[in-house]
């Protein structure tokens, strides 16, 4: 005989995962109009439910103050007011502006110096000092030198996002050519491929899976630098946008361009992720899931 | 083994660069004096005056102090909201969109409105540090638990271990290799938030100190504050690496058999 406390373990280890999946039970299940899919996405709107009745309930509770905190249908309201020609759409649009060339000078720089550093062992063991002191400064910090060097303006603002961003291009670009099997690069010379034939058409397809990864996170580091440049100098764009409504005391205002910045932050790792589908078929990440 | 030239023109090579780069910074600023560019012994007064007396007490502490509480908090909620989600699947579709969009909003952008809720106290600056660096862990602790051994979960149900020494004496370790992994891509979030925190809203810390300097033009002093955001980086990225080795020895990673993928 159990006691209680034993059905009670017995029944949450019920739920645990290291049951065996029943397969008969879930076939004999009569409600064929539930698929599995549709019952899986119907939870994850339930989840998506009771954040939202969650936010709600710290507000009726008197947690925080309430107008702090205004309704999500509100800030919802907002934020698609403020999307549909509003202010909060050129915000976003204009840290988009500057997100995108740093990024680009951070993807080309990231990967021709990776590249070399890889290819040229002579180069990397005599500027490995530098690179492993420069590593570990978290790239904000120079927001303050930045400031001296270049003033005020987009081009520090370029120059923040690109040095920010490089890193993780420059290091998985760096692996990702370390990495390449030898015997390709002996094929390529028995083949009398010239040099850049073999960077091209060899070392750099190879490398790329791992180029795109470190893509996709400078990308989302580019969008943090650029908001942060954009709240401390009042440049324009979405991070001087919140700062500033939250000043004028528009609170809604606030949190919609808060969570629509979360989207746009979704979007820009969904439309990475895409490309990487859909463009590198044989990377590695494909083939987790 | 007498060293030869082989065994010493790496090292020649990596002195030589760094000193020729010292130099030239030295000569540059000698010669044509400009705000940006200071004198080393400027920077290297500047830094060795902030790990001594007052400075240390209003600038270094209560950054390390903040990231310690912010960081502690995020690894430690992280991963014991991960091992649970990642143990009870069922729960798992009802979270995982709400996280996969949160990790997504910058930390950056909730710290307006942790001002308006918290005001500029320590408390705002641990919660967006918390905020931002507690996502990785989390998502790491949830994929190291999902991912256990179907054979080892048998065996403990054979052998009828209570669910909370399931948890700790199973699943746990298994999933420790993917959780340290997401508390080191933790820690150097962590370290920026604290000072995007500092630069943004607060009067004292690391953050505060640079940006004071760089508006009186102190240069030299914003140099060396830089300096000791990157010395404070280093030593916890070297302290973390090696807790890490040591917890971790038994996985295989560390052992020659090396597996990029299971590192």
């Amino acid at each position: 005989m159990l006691n209680p406390s034993q059905l009670f373990v017995r029944s949450l280890s019920g739920a645990l995962i290291f049951q065996h999946p029943n397969p008969q039970r879930s076939m004999s299940n009569k409600l064929t109009v539930l698929t599995p899919g549709l019952v899986n996405a119907l939870k994850r709107l339930a989840g998506i439910a009771l954040a939202l009745a969650c936010w709600e309930a710290i507000r009726g509770l008197d947690l925080v103050d309430p107008r702090d905190l205004p309704s999500f249908a509100a800030i919802f309201r907002s934020a698609m007011v403020g999307l549909a020609g509003g202010e909060l759409a050129a915000a976003l649009l204009a840290t988009l502006g500057s997100w995108a060339p740093g990024l680009l000078v951070a993807a080309v720089a990231g990967v021709a110096v990776g590249t070399a550093l890889a290819m040229l062992p002579r180069l990397e063991l005599a500027t490995r000092p530098l690179i492993e002191f420069l590593r570990p400064i978290p790239s904000v910090a120079l927001i303050p030198v930045a400031l001296l060097v270049f003033g005020i303006g987009l081009q520090m603002q370029l120059f923040m996002i690109a040095f920010a961003s490089i890193w993780p291009v420059l290091f998985s670009t760096k692996t990702g050519v370390e990495g390449i099997d030898p015997r390709f690069l002996e094929t390529g010379r028995v083949l009398h491929l010239s040099r850049s034939a073999r960077l091209f058409r060899i070392v750099l397809p190879n490398a790329l899976p791992l180029i795109a990864t470190g893509l996709r996170t400078a990308s989302a580091i580019a969008l943090v630098v650029a908001i942060t440049v954009e709240m401390l100098t009042g440049g324009a764009g979405v991070g001087f946008y919140i700062e500033n409504v939250r000043v004028n005391g528009l609170i809604t205002e606030m949190w919609a361009a808060i969570f629509a910045t979360g989207v746009l932050g979704y979007l820009i790792n969904a439309l990475f992720m895409t490309i990487e589908r859909v463009a590198l078929p044989w990377s590695p990440e494909n083939h987790d899931s | 083994m007498i060293p030869n030239r082989a065994h010493i023109a790496p090292f020649a090579w990596q002195i030589g660069v760094t000193a020729g780069l010292l130099v030239l910074w030295q000569w540059v600023a000698v010669m044509h004096p400009a705000p940006y560019l200071p004198p080393l012994q400027n920077i290297a007064l500047g830094y060795f005056r902030l790990l001594h007396g007052d400075l240390f007490w209003s600038a270094i502490v209560p950054s390390l102090y903040r990231l310690a509480v912010a960081f502690l908090a995020a690894v430690l909620l992280g991963s014991l909201a991960g091992i649970a989600i990642g143990s009870l699947r069922a729960l798992e579709p009802w979270v995982r969109p709400v996280f996969e969009y949160l990790r997504f909003i910058p930390a950056v952008a909730i710290l307006p409105a942790s001002l308006l809720l918290f005001g500029a106290t320590d408390k705002m600056r641990i919660f967006v540090i918390a905020f931002g660096s507690i996502f990785p862990v989390l998502l790491a602790a949830i994929d190291g638990a999902r991912r256990v051994e179907p054979m080892l979960l048998d065996v403990a149900r054979v052998n009828r271990l209570k669910v909370p020494k399931l948890l700790f004496c199973v699943v746990l370790p298994a999933a420790l290799p993917s959780i340290f992994a997401g508390v080191r891509i933790a820690l150097s979030i962590a370290l920026v938030m604290m000072v995007i925190s500092e630069l943004i809203a607060a009067d004292d810390g690391l953050g505060f100190y640079i940006l004071r300097n760089q508006r009186l033009f102190l240069t030299a002093n914003v140099y060396a504050g830089v300096l000791v955001i990157g010395t404070i980086g280093f030593g916890l990225t070297f302290a973390l690496l090696s807790l890490e080795k040591r917890v971790l020895a038994w996985h295989r990673g560390w052992r020659g058999l090396l597996d990029p993928k299971g590192a």
